[in-house]
């Protein structure tokens, strides 16, 4: 058989089931959308902004009355959303769609539609997705109270840092939390969204400080954490000795965190530590202390300074 | 073609044997191109029945190495199941699940004193209640309280009074329960004081309000601390006199059965009895619990995971959840709820909904291992009022198993493997022929061309058979997790992988073999003509 007569009767078939392949999915896809619109919706709102009367927004459902917009109504296939109020704004989630959709007064009535994708096209991108939910799963330390607590016996961690303000200059993003007690959970908190959160077995830990911004530390226990404040380079102190200004050797920087343990002020001792902890793992002395801190051979009083006060 | 190596896979030549004694050094006459087809997907069936029939035999009767890989198999099922096919069905019947996430600003819009929100108590009293008096209109099937009990006595009586009213939906909230013992059963001990009254004396059930316990416990023979399991019933003493010991439904497989409108009432008329005066004269012992269930008893009730965790999700794939899930499984913030210090939703939001008020804050230290990756404790609750109500508690042997009963369970995990397999089987041995076909008739097409096609068409084929079996494979698992039998998705795939990697491996060896020795030959040709010298071609 040569290859032209390969090609004459061997494409046409493929082609052909090529499309019957095509047409097959594309109904499957179709038929499972369409079963799925009608009972399940197809979409929410998640915000409503500037409602000050009920009728400012309102969806009209395509089987009963209207209901006034507010979040988490949820929206289905053919239902209307007509505002009239001026300042009013909808943010809608709807499936399929890439973005949040915004209704004001300006596109109302906005019919709500189900997914815009090509049947073809949506089931490629759901197989992408479910791939990448097979192969991306969560992951997350879990925190795990390794002591026998008995009913109402929680014991608590006890931060080694006293809770109040601290400060930190620019580029600091590791810090060391340390504290006494059972495992724990340390928080970073910034803003109303923004929550991180890191657990330990041991009684302490490194938290990743967000680059920019003021953000909380907070230790469960101790009531209110540290609530830690960005300040320019330049106005973080430095020891009589050391340079003051330019790059600090590692030396300096060590003789700077022990000063600011000491001296510096309450409010640097989270960067201080954090200081100690990130030489520790090219500086011996930095190692040593660090060591003596974390066994309790050194105490907070001896370590700030506070003994003879 | 005569005396040309067959470049494309010959698993009988290759391996020096046709049949037993007989060794391949003389070709004689070559054998049908179909024959050689058939002998390649039939030594793949045989490599798939041998482990089949092994790895069922050898996890029925508990051999540990191929009881994890016949578990981490299970565990991949289902993973697969969420991540490809988990979306709600169309059925009317299904109930929606809805869980209430207490994070941090709604513990603050309750708590007098902001700090309280970060200790051990994430979800203060005052806004359980809270919560529990708006429910009550809600139109949910069943809310499940999963916060514990406050410590206080006028705390708890003032939840008790907003959790039981007398009308609205059923309403679970914890018993209070510490493990006692934790081998064939799970026998516990509930605590002195329950959120109706001293444990000794109060009733578990105040008008929609019924208390049972949450407590799950991992397979100590899986050890690896991954929970897979949740009881039916749990043996629970300190109820009543001394030393009694009470059956109680797990929070789990409770709100499964109130959640059904019809089996409700037996379920609550079996095990409710003394706190229900209307079951007088119900006959409980034929409700449809009894029948499904019988006397399962034991731990060994494994779950089939079929929803993911929203609260462990990152960014885009809660995303990608929020658009499969939405209507159906839903995470709602409970600070989204909260306007003006009240609780506020619209009504349709919980209309028919298993609700669960949880909080998957790490401070509630309610985060564990399961098959699908980390799981707040809620989530793991929507994932067992699933399994008990749409499928049902996986089959295993228990430890107690006779011979017998180990090896009617290796027959059906063999018969599921086999049915897995053989198809897969089945798809390559059309690959197989196409291979067999182009690589002994097509011989109009050059060398190169022939060798290519036969490749291609074998990883086409191993890509078509994989992607079959796992879709076959995901529908079998949600189709056998109906009735109760749990199915191993990784093995089918790992056998016909094995069997399909080595004929791959030996296909790219022997396609290796031809590009180099060709490129040999015409660097050879190449380089006698650059000393002038003639080819070979030419002598």
């Amino acid at each position: 058989m040569t290859r032209s007569r390969v090609a004459t009767r061997l494409l046409p078939r493929l082609r052909s089931v090529a499309v019957a392949l095509g047409l097959a999915l594309t109904a499957v896809c179709t038929a499972g959308a369409a079963a799925q619109a009608q009972e399940r919706p197809i979409g929410q709102i998640d915000a409503a902004r500037g409602v000050v009367r009920p009728s400012d927004a309102l969806v009209t459902r395509s089987d009963g009355g209207p209901v006034p917009a507010r979040s988490l109504v949820r929206l289905y296939e053919g239902d209307r959303i007509t505002v009239t109020g001026s300042g009013t704004q909808l943010t809608l989630f709807l499936a399929g769609a890439e973005a949040p959709t915004i209704v004001s007064r300006a596109n109302s009535p906005y019919v709500v539609r189900g997914r815009r994708a090509a049947p073809v096209q949506g089931f490629v991108s759901d197989m992408l997705a479910s791939l990448d939910l097979l192969f991306n799963r969560p992951r997350m330390a879990i925190a795990t109270v390794t002591e026998a607590r008995g009913l109402g016996n929680g014991r608590q961690a006890t931060a080694f840092l006293p809770v109040g303000a601290q400060r930190l200059p620019p580029g600091t993003r590791r810090l060391l939390v340390l504290w006494s007690g059972p495992s724990s959970v340390v928080q970073v908190v910034q803003g109303a969204g923004n929550r991180e959160w890191t657990a330990s077995l041991y009684a302490s830990t490194f938290v990743e400080a967000p680059p920019e911004g003021d953000f909380q530390v907070v230790l469960p226990g101790d009531p209110l954490g540290w609530t830690v404040t960005r300040v320019p380079a330049d106005e973080t102190p430095r020891a009589q000795g050391t340079s003051q200004l330019g790059e600090l050797t590692a030396d300096e920087r060590l003789a700077n965190a022990i000063w600011l343990l000491a001296d510096g002020g309450t409010e640097w001792r989270l960067f201080a530590i954090s200081e100690v902890a990130d030489l520790a793992q090219t500086e011996y002395s930095a190692a040593r202390l660090l060591a003596a801190i974390r066994s309790g051979e050194i105490e907070p009083e001896e370590l700030f300074g506070d003994v003879a006060e | 073609m005569v005396g040309e190596r067959d470049y494309c896979a010959d698993p009988a030549r290759s391996w020096g044997w046709r049949s037993r004694g007989e060794k391949v050094d003389d070709p004689g006459e070559p054998e049908p191109w179909w024959k050689k087809a058939l002998v390649a997907a039939l030594a793949g069936l045989l490599f798939s029945l041998t482990m089949s029939a092994v790895l069922s035999l050898g996890s029925a009767f508990r051999v540990a190495p191929l009881v994890a890989v016949e578990r981490a198999g299970i565990d991949f099922g289902m993973l697969a199941y969420t991540a490809f096919a988990g979306r709600p069905k169309t059925s009317e019947k299904e109930p929606n699940y809805i869980f209430v996430d207490v994070d941090r600003a709604a513990c603050e819009a309750f708590s007098p004193d902001a700090s309280a929100c970060i200790g051990d108590r994430p979800v203060p009293p005052a806004l359980t209640i809270a919560f529990a008096k708006a429910a009550r209109h809600s139109g949910a099937s069943v809310v499940v309280i999963d916060v514990r009990a406050p410590d206080g006595a006028a705390d708890r009586a003032d939840l008790a009074n907003a959790l039981a009213a007398p009308d609205g939906p059923w309403v679970i909230a914890s018993l209070g329960v510490r493990p006692r013992l934790s081998d064939k059963q799970m026998k516990v001990v509930a605590n002195s004081q329950t959120l109706l009254g001293p444990a000794a004396q109060a009733p578990l059930r105040s008008g929609r309000l019924l208390l049972a316990p949450f407590l799950t416990a991992t397979d100590a023979f899986a050890a690896d601390g991954i929970v897979r399991h949740y009881p039916l019933l749990e043996q629970v003493e300190g109820l009543g006199r001394e030393g009694a010991v009470r059956w109680l439904p797990s929070a789990p497989f409770l709100a499964s059965r109130l959640a059904d409108s019809i089996g409700a009432g037996a379920l609550i008329c079996l095990y409710y009895r003394r706190e229900s005066p209307g079951c007088d004269g119900v006959d409980a012992s034929t409700s449809s619990t009894v029948i499904q269930f019988g006397e399962r008893t034991d731990l060994r009730n494994r779950i089939f995971y079929s929803l993911p965790s929203l609260a462990a999700a990152g960014p885009e794939q809660r995303s990608i959840y929020r658009d499969r899930y939405l209507g159906f499984y839903d995470r709602i913030v409970a600070s989204d709820l909260i306007e003006s210090g009240t609780f506020i939703w619209p009504r349709e939001l919980m209309a028919g909904a298993i609700v669960i008020f949880g909080s998957s804050a790490p401070e509630a230290h309610d985060w564990h291992v399961t098959p699908l990756g980390p799981m707040a404790g809620p989530e793991i609750l929507f994932n067992a009022i699933r399994a008990f109500s749409e499928f049902a508690p996986l089959s295993e042997p228990t430890f107690t198993a006779s011979s017998g009963e180990r090896l009617v369970s290796a027959w059906r995990g063999f018969i599921l493997k086999v049915g897995a397999m053989s198809t897969g089987t089945l798809i390559m041995l059309v690959g197989w022929f196409a291979i067999f076909w182009i690589s002994d008739r097509w011989t109009a097409a050059p060398l190169w061309l022939n060798r290519t096609a036969c490749v291609l068409i074998f990883f086409f084929s191993l890509g078509v058979t994989a992607t079959f079996e796992l879709f076959t494979g995901i529908s079998a698992l949600e189709r056998n997790a109906q009735v109760a039998e749990s199915t191993d998705l990784l093995t089918p795939l790992l056998a016909l992988g094995l069997e399909g990697f080595a004929e791959a491996a030996r296909t790219f060896a022997q396609a290796s073999e031809t590009v180099v020795g060709w490129a040999l030959s015409k660097g050879l040709i190449l380089a006698r003509k650059a000393k002038g010298k003639p080819s070979d071609d030419t002598v």
